[in-house]
């Protein structure tokens, strides 16, 4: 195999496992938010925002893939001819974000399930419930640097 | 929006103990049911208004309002909860208290009106269908094996420990046959708690535990013979609230029956607060 598949196949990852994690995430705070909000319609506002979260997971996979893309030169036209151990070294650089994507996004969903029902219960806690969950957030950030830099790292 | 979502082909528990969080129909603070116990019966009927029960209507009592709001607890439960077959082994107490109404009327030769009993787990008309014919194998093998042949027992006190004992280990089976962790330590507690009670209720009327063990459920259970009355007591509604607590965090069936049992258990509470206010109002007018 090639080195540019399998730089290929580290972006196609990424993109894609970082997205899965999300929706799952998003769809249980979907869920959890249109239980609370057929019951009170006035905290859709507040519940939408927690409902949001784990979205962003799947915006920095994307965002990883992008840059793998423009650095192997697949989004230009001109794509590098890459060895295949450059080739891995784009694949591993790619997975961080690939990996916590998935798993930060579902575990950032199961913790906004949480802050929707506690907001439910309290609307007022909404606020502590979007802190509790955006720090889910951090980790996915730090594999987002990560990757970032190790494909920048890499010497073509 | 009150219909249930059906993502994947599976209805969603997300989206019931969502609904649970937002319900009106809330379970009282210790707060609340201490400005309760403290008000006169006219301020405690308001304030239970104002706690989200009903209104009191002409002519409705305060036990009717309580029953009301028991109902539609009980109506909300069933609608919200993603899984049909286990929602209604929370009814359990429910179903038993209607069989052995049916077969009591039917062995008396009462006519019943179904519409007057309470809504369990099995529908009302099947079980007077069941109780008219004997036959019981439209109740799953657990209860017909249990049930048939009932309408032989004459003894009123053992047709009702035999129907309780029935339904009560057709709830605890089919909850371990459908894996619900939940419900199997809910019940196994329950079982034991109402065990132990009646090991002491027994004792209390100098009998011999051996002679009623149709009386007990089918649960393992401590009678706790060096402990008083009043520690029994205790113990046995500190290991329900325990469980019930525990079921709380699970974020399946579990949180959904906490949510019912606890407003059945308020509900109980209300009915003898009030009574017990009634009856201290009595009490001071007469004297």
């Amino acid at each position: 195999m090639s080195g540019l598949s399998i730089a290929i196949i580290g972006a196609a990852l990424c993109a894609a496992l970082a997205g899965c994690g999300s929706a799952i995430g998003v769809m249980a705070a979907g869920k959890a938010a249109a239980g609370v909000t057929s019951e009170k319609p006035e905290l859709f506002g507040k519940l939408l925002v927690l409902q949001a979260l784990p979205g962003t997971q799947g915006i920095y996979g994307f965002l990883t893939a992008i840059l793998i893309m423009v650095q192997i030169g697949v989004l230009g036209g001109n794509a590098v001819d890459l060895t295949a151990a450059q080739g891995w070294q784009f694949f591993g650089a790619a997975m961080p974000m690939a990996i916590t994507g998935l798993v930060s996004g579902i575990a950032q969903g199961k913790t906004a399930v949480g802050a929707i029902h506690m907001t439910g219960k309290q609307p007022d806690a909404s606020g502590k419930g979007i802190t509790m969950t955006a720090l889910v957030e951090t980790y996915a950030i730090l594999a987002l640097l990560t990757s970032i830099l190790l494909i920048y790292g890499i010497q073509l | 929006m009150s219909e249930q979502y059906n993502v994947y082909g599976k209805k969603s528990y997300e989206y019931a103990l969502g609904r649970i969080s937002g319900t009106p129909h809330r379970i009282l603070t210790v707060e609340m049911l201490g400005r309760l116990r403290e008000a006169d019966t006219p301020t405690a009927e308001k304030l239970l208004a104002d706690f989200g029960y009903p209104q009191k209507a002409d002519g409705q009592s305060i036990y009717d309002v309580i029953e009301q709001e028991k109902n539609t607890v009980a109506a909300f439960v069933r609608e919200i909860s993603p899984d049909e077959e286990l929602v209604n082994l929370l009814f359990f107490e429910e179903d038993a208290l209607n069989l052995k109404f049916l077969l009591k009327a039917e062995k008396t030769g009462t006519p019943v009106n179904t519409d007057t009993l309470t809504e369990g787990g099995f529908s009302k008309e099947l079980l007077r269908v069941c109780v008219q014919t004997g036959d019981y194998s439209m109740l799953g093998e657990t209860l017909e094996e249990a049930l048939t042949g009932i309408e032989a027992e004459d003894d009123p006190c053992k047709i009702s420990c035999k129907v309780d004992n029935a339904v009560f280990a057709y709830a605890l089976s089919k909850a371990k046959a459908k894996h619900c962790r939940a419900l199997e330590a809910l019940f196994t507690v329950y079982g034991a708690g109402k065990n132990r009670l009646t090991a002491l209720r027994l004792k209390r009327l100098h009998k011999d535990a051996a002679d009623y063990d149709f009386a007990f459920l089918p649960v393992a259970f401590t009678a706790d013979e060096s402990k008083d009355e009043a520690q029994i007591l205790a113990d046995t509604d500190a290991k329900l609230s325990n469980v019930l607590t525990d079921l709380s965090y699970d974020d399946g069936i579990g949180a959904i029956a906490q949510y019912y049992f606890r407003k059945k258990a308020e509900a109980a509470a209300l009915r003898l607060m009030f009574a017990e206010k009634a009856s201290q109002a009595q009490t001071e007018g007469t004297t």
